[in-house]
């Protein structure tokens, strides 16, 4: 059976109440009970010897990852370019899916400060992050790979990223190609993911377009069912589809190939991530926007410098989330 | 080989002669016995000129060599391989540049390189090719530390003329901001990639994360022959692992990422994807680390049609 923290109370001779201040706040217990408590944890195996050790060093070189997902491309290639970071300078990573639910973010969150980890990376399409996050800035620094607003936040910094440029720029290239109404597929519009929405409808009308938005999940089914109710009700499509992701790209390219519709001529996709799907497609999508591998590998490199600065700086390597727009034939015919 | 009066690729990069020195383990007394020595022209530029040639490509070497003995080799190698060598330059009172090879059976080789006249490579010296550089396909550049400013240069002659570029950097201390932005093609090997990052361990990681750096700022892509682990190509911010080679039997590096970029180069040039391009420059860069030494452990002509 496994210990609790009562069994771990009672072989240290401590009270539970200390038992939880050794885990949660060392450095408010004296050493002579911290010792206690940290062998009676190893005997009775209450807990990973890794925890054990990182309390004895301190901190533990580990980095709490949380995104909201691994199966999707996207993540699963930010989640990449965090591991080869992480692994390069030796720091254990504990990656977590939270979905991007707050209450889920929160809680893993907790956990990371009992676990001591050096810092946390996290993806979440909340904005703005909970007031209460702040708290944790004592604990530990906390990058936002998903470029949030952390204004008056201590120990909280942003991989920033110009969504509402982003959003206008792709207008932009829709309406140079002679596309004059435009459908936004974006799964939380109320979320981080809305400023491009922002985007889109600023230049819209700076060039007198039509453009709406519609909710659909990220994944290629829930795409081509949300794009398939929308025709349902609108009884006629755009000319032109962007996507939050390339997997919904993939569904809007199924749904319109079974209905015959010619991409890019009667209908141009482009999506706003970049990764290697876009490229599987048929036709290969056009992209505006982030590849998943190169926020993991900034981010991380990023949040370790932030670690270790000033005493131990890392590099002084310069670059920046590369936002280039990559035309493809779902939007260019010549390409 | 292409109908082309000027040359279709002009190289420009270090050129040596080679002394492979192959140590044995027997010993006399104190002394070792060395087991075999060849003499060969050699370094980047000459290297990978050759690769390209033997590829079919028409390619002229950019460089300086002396009036020694070792200048004769050069320009004699060169010219067997019928490597266009109309911008050899000579310099009088230094020595031609010469790279002592040392390779003994399970360990990694070691090279002593004496640049010499490579030092001496000025613009001018690259604005007396301005025109072939402006008519040619692809420029290869091999910027290392003799030659930087003479590098820097070169891609400032074909960005006017919008001749691709393709750069292989030894050092990235002293490279002058902008300048990838300039590149269309960045060739690496695992060491540079490591250099790069400021990383020691050499690895299939490493190399992701040094493409993942540089990814959006070279034009086109970020190529690194990461031997036995295959060929990364990172293109429109996309990661790709092509052509990994486990069971490949590896005695050599040297002139082996010479030879990559020579074959990269010239498969590009024949209207190849990058990709094609780097499985056939990877498949030719492990031949020759299948044997000691760099011109001779060169695939021939007939090897690098079959890959």
């Amino acid at each position: 059976m496994a210990a609790t923290l009562k069994d771990v109370a009672e072989q240290a001779g401590v009270s539970i109440a200390t038992v939880s201040r050794v885990l949660n706040d060392p450095e408010k217990v004296a050493e002579q009970s911290r010792r206690k408590v940290l062998d009676a944890i190893d005997t009775l195996g209450y807990s990973s010897n890794l925890l054990a050790k990182s309390l004895r060093q301190d901190g533990l070189n580990a980095v709490y990852v949380l995104l909201p997902s691994l199966s999707d491309p996207f993540f699963a290639q930010m989640h990449q370019g965090i591991s080869d970071v992480l692994s390069a300078y030796n720091y254990f990573m504990l990656s977590v899916t939270t979905e991007g639910d707050s209450v889920l973010e929160q809680e893993c969150l907790l956990k990371a400060k009992t676990m001591g980890a050096s810092g946390v990376l996290l993806y979440t399409p909340n904005d703005p992050v909970p007031e209460a996050w702040s708290a944790f800035g004592s604990s530990f620094p906390i990058l936002l790979l998903s470029g949030n607003s952390v204004e008056g936040k201590a120990r909280m910094t942003s991989l920033f990223m110009d969504r509402t440029g982003v959003g206008k720029q792709a207008v932009d290239i829709l309406f140079e190609r002679g596309k004059r109404n435009i459908l936004y597929l974006c799964s939380r519009p109320d979320s981080l993911d809305g400023e491009c929405w922002s985007g889109i409808q600023q230049a819209a009308e700076a060039h007198g377009l039509t453009c709406q938005l519609y909710q659909a999940g990220r994944s290629p089914g829930d795409a081509a069912r949300e794009l398939e109710k929308f025709w349902e009700k609108a009884d006629v499509l755009p000319d032109s589809i962007l996507t939050q992701s390339t997997a919904q790209a993939a569904g809007v390219l199924s749904f319109l190939r079974e209905r015959g519709i010619q991409v890019p001529e009667q209908t141009a996709v482009m999506s706003f991530e970049n990764t290697e799907l876009a490229c599987l497609l048929t036709p290969q999508v056009s992209v505006i926007g982030p590849a998943g591998y190169q926020v993991g590998m900034i981010g991380a490199k990023r949040l370790l410098e932030w670690i270790h600065t000033p005493e131990e700086k890392i590099s002084c390597w310069q670059e920046g989330v590369d936002l280039t727009y990559i035309p493809r034939r779902s939007t260019d015919v010549r390409v | 080989m292409l109908e082309c009066k000027m040359p279709a690729i002009v190289s420009l990069g270090v050129l040596n002669v080679d002394f492979v020195m192959e140590v044995g383990k027997d010993l006399i007394g104190k002394k070792r016995l060395g087991k075999r020595i060849s003499i060969s022209a050699g370094g980047y530029g000459g290297c990978q000129a050759v690769a390209a040639v033997r590829c079919g490509v028409p390619t002229a070497a950019v460089g300086r060599v002396g009036t020694d003995i070792f200048s004769y080799q050069i320009e004699k190698t060169l010219q067997e391989e019928q490597v266009d060598c109309q911008f050899l330059q000579e310099t009088e009172g230094d020595n031609t540049g010469l790279s002592a090879i040392i390779a003994e059976e399970g360990k990694e080789s070691v090279s002593i390189d004496f640049l010499g006249t490579n030092f001496q490579i000025t613009k001018q010296d690259i604005d007396q090719c301005r025109e072939a550089i402006q008519q040619a396909k692809l420029v290869m550049i091999y910027m290392g530390p003799a030659m930087m400013e003479a590098s820097a240069h070169m891609v400032e002659v074909a960005n006017q003329s919008r001749t691709p570029v393709l750069l292989t950097p030894t050092l990235f201390t002293g490279i002058q901001t902008g300048l990838w932005q300039k590149v269309d093609y960045l060739v690496m090997n695992l060491t540079q990639a490591a250099d790069l990052c400021g990383l020691t361990e050499e690895s299939v990681r490493t190399a992701r994360i040094a493409a993942g750096m540089l990814s959006g700022q070279v034009r086109k892509a970020i190529v690194i022959h990461m031997d036995k682990g295959g060929v990364l190509v990172a293109e429109n911010g996309i990661l790709t692992t092509l052509d990994v080679m486990p069971e490949s039997k590896v005695v050599d590096y040297s002139g082996a990422t010479a030879f990559f970029t020579g074959v990269f180069g010239a498969e590009l040039v024949k209207g190849n994807t990058i990709q094609k391009a780097a499985i056939k420059a990877h498949r030719a860069a492990m031949l020759c680390m299948e044997k000691v030494g760099t011109y001779a452990s060169f695939p021939t002509a007939e090897q690098l049609k079959r890959l």
